[in-house]
């Protein structure tokens, strides 16, 4: 029985996948990758990583579409042209993706065929979990084995930030007309209900992070959906200066996450480590502002964002 | 086998039901109307059978809370993309690309759910559109802009109104 599901999500992402690259219009083509981040969303809960679950459902499947779709709508704003797919096949590409197909199959079979792997990082972890301020291995990794690299993946999505700034250049893209039946009663009544639903899960997320899957990259993206809706629903208006909250918002992570480092440096205890489940929480909420914000900003295309005309 | 596990089966083989029956209807539906009342009708009520079936072979009030917690963002997402979807395609600006651009949306629009659904309900490019119009032999999308203002009162729009009070908060 569990065969046969699995099977079938295979089979679904294959199709998906395929789907998403040879769609017949760019639109379809965003609406399957959705449905393909959703799907592989699934696949991971069933390989038991509830952890990456959890993140493709925020990241890749809400977030991505969402931006996918803004772009797509500036590519329709710009001229029917712009949004058909471009020219697709070359005489290359069959031996090329049989190529790559073979290529891959060979490498998982040879993955099946390795012997289980000794001395591998995860058996460390889980060997050296009882000694951590929380029970979650996963957060222990990001956090506490492995702070510096999730300090430079902060660091990525700040610099990420900038250069789409220097991309868009000083005024940013031209504004999108909001779209009409914003006003309608109905979206109001979402909003009230979503956005306050979306800052409690995100609160809930990353404060589950120390025990049970969570964190604040998937609460990071939970909160960012509220901020996308606001900005989709013309409540929050782009606007050309930042504001202090976008400010310091942006980089709250990387200089929380950073100050405490060098705090421990200075006390002699080895930088970035973690003097307890205290710090580790104090963290992953910076964390959590900066993800929100810097995926608000992206999505909005804009220096900062102000309130916008209820309608 | 308890009587517990039997009742949440049953709940289960039932919800499953009015997912397929609603799949089917959104497939087969010639309108948008039409879709959207299969569809919300079929997901609401199977969303709505599944949990049970879940709350009661979860076995915790905590589990069971969740889960309609769960349920009830199910009908909110689902009414208010569904009455959003049904907006945009009375819109006369729908059905400038050729009277089909919400019709060609509708099956689609809801996987997203919420207020881009509608943003983009009459964004469908025209070579895609041609494509599904050819795969509806009864040619009733030619109709579409048509009755659009009698659907306003009769026909059209009832099929779609009744979910809306009920998620409307």
């Amino acid at each position: 029985m569990s065969l046969a599901l699995d099977g079938l999500l295979a089979i679904a992402l294959v199709v998906l996948a395929l789907q998403v690259v040879a769609g017949a219009s760019l639109f379809r083509g965003i609406v399957m990758f959705v449905v393909f981040g959703l799907v592989m969303a699934l696949a991971w809960a069933r390989l038991r990583a509830p952890n990456l679950a959890l993140a493709e459902a925020a990241i890749g499947a809400g977030i991505s579409g969402a931006l996918l779709m803004l772009g797509y709508r500036r590519l329709r704003a710009a001229g029917p042209e712009a949004t058909r797919p471009g020219p697709r096949s070359s005489r290359l590409a069959a031996p090329l993706s049989l190529l790559v197909a073979g290529l891959v199959a060979s490498l998982g079979w040879t993955a099946l065929g390795l012997p289980e792997a000794l001395g591998a990082a995860g058996a460390a972890v889980v060997a050296a979990m009882p000694s951590q301020a929380v029970a979650n291995p996963v957060t222990a990794v990001l956090l506490v084995f492995r702070g510096y690299d999730t300090l430079l993946e902060l660091a990525v999505l700040l610099v990420a930030l900038a250069g789409a700034r220097a991309v868009e250049g000083p005024a940013g893209p031209a504004e999108l007309a909001t779209p009409t039946m914003t006003g309608l009663p109905i979206v109001g009544a979402l909003l009230a209900a979503l956005v306050p639903l979306s800052v409690l899960v995100a609160g809930y997320l990353v404060h589950a992070g120390g025990n049970a899957p969570g964190g604040a990259f998937q609460g990071g993206a939970v909160l960012a959906a509220a901020g996308v809706l606001l900005v989709l629903t013309g409540r929050l208006v782009p606007h050309p200066v930042p504001g202090p909250v976008e400010r310091w918002g942006a980089v709250l992570g990387l200089l929380v996450f950073s100050a405490l480092g060098l705090v421990m440096l200075a006390r002699g205890q080895g930088m970035l480590s973690m003097p307890g489940a205290w710090a580790i929480y104090l963290v992953e909420s910076a964390m959590l502002v900066s993800i929100a914000t810097t995926l608000v900003l992206l999505l909005g295309a804009a220096p900062g964002l102000r309130r916008g005309p209820l309608p | 086998m308890s009587i517990l596990q039997v009742a949440a089966t049953i709940l289960l083989v039932l919800g499953g039901f009015f997912y397929f029956a609603g799949t089917v209807g959104l497939l087969r539906f010639p309108d948008v109307h039409s879709r959207l009342h299969a569809l919300t009708k079929a997901d609401n009520l199977g969303l709505g059978l599944v949990c049970l079936a879940m709350a009661l072979l979860g076995g915790s009030w905590r589990g069971a809370a969740m889960l309609l917690v769960i349920w009830l963002l199910g009908l909110l997402a689902a009414t208010v993309s569904c009455h959003l979807v049904a907006q945009a395609a009375l819109e006369p600006a729908a059905a400038g690309d050729g009277g089909s651009g919400g019709e060609a949306i509708a099956p689609m629009g809801r996987s997203y759910g919420g207020a881009d659904a509608v943003t983009e309900a009459s964004a469908e490019e025209a070579d895609a559109t041609r494509r599904r119009t050819g795969a509806w032999p009864d040619g009733s999308i030619a109709e579409q802009p048509a009755p659009r203002r009698s659907a306003d009162t009769s026909s059209g729009a009832s099929p779609a109104d009744p979910p809306t009070p009920r998620g409307d908060p």
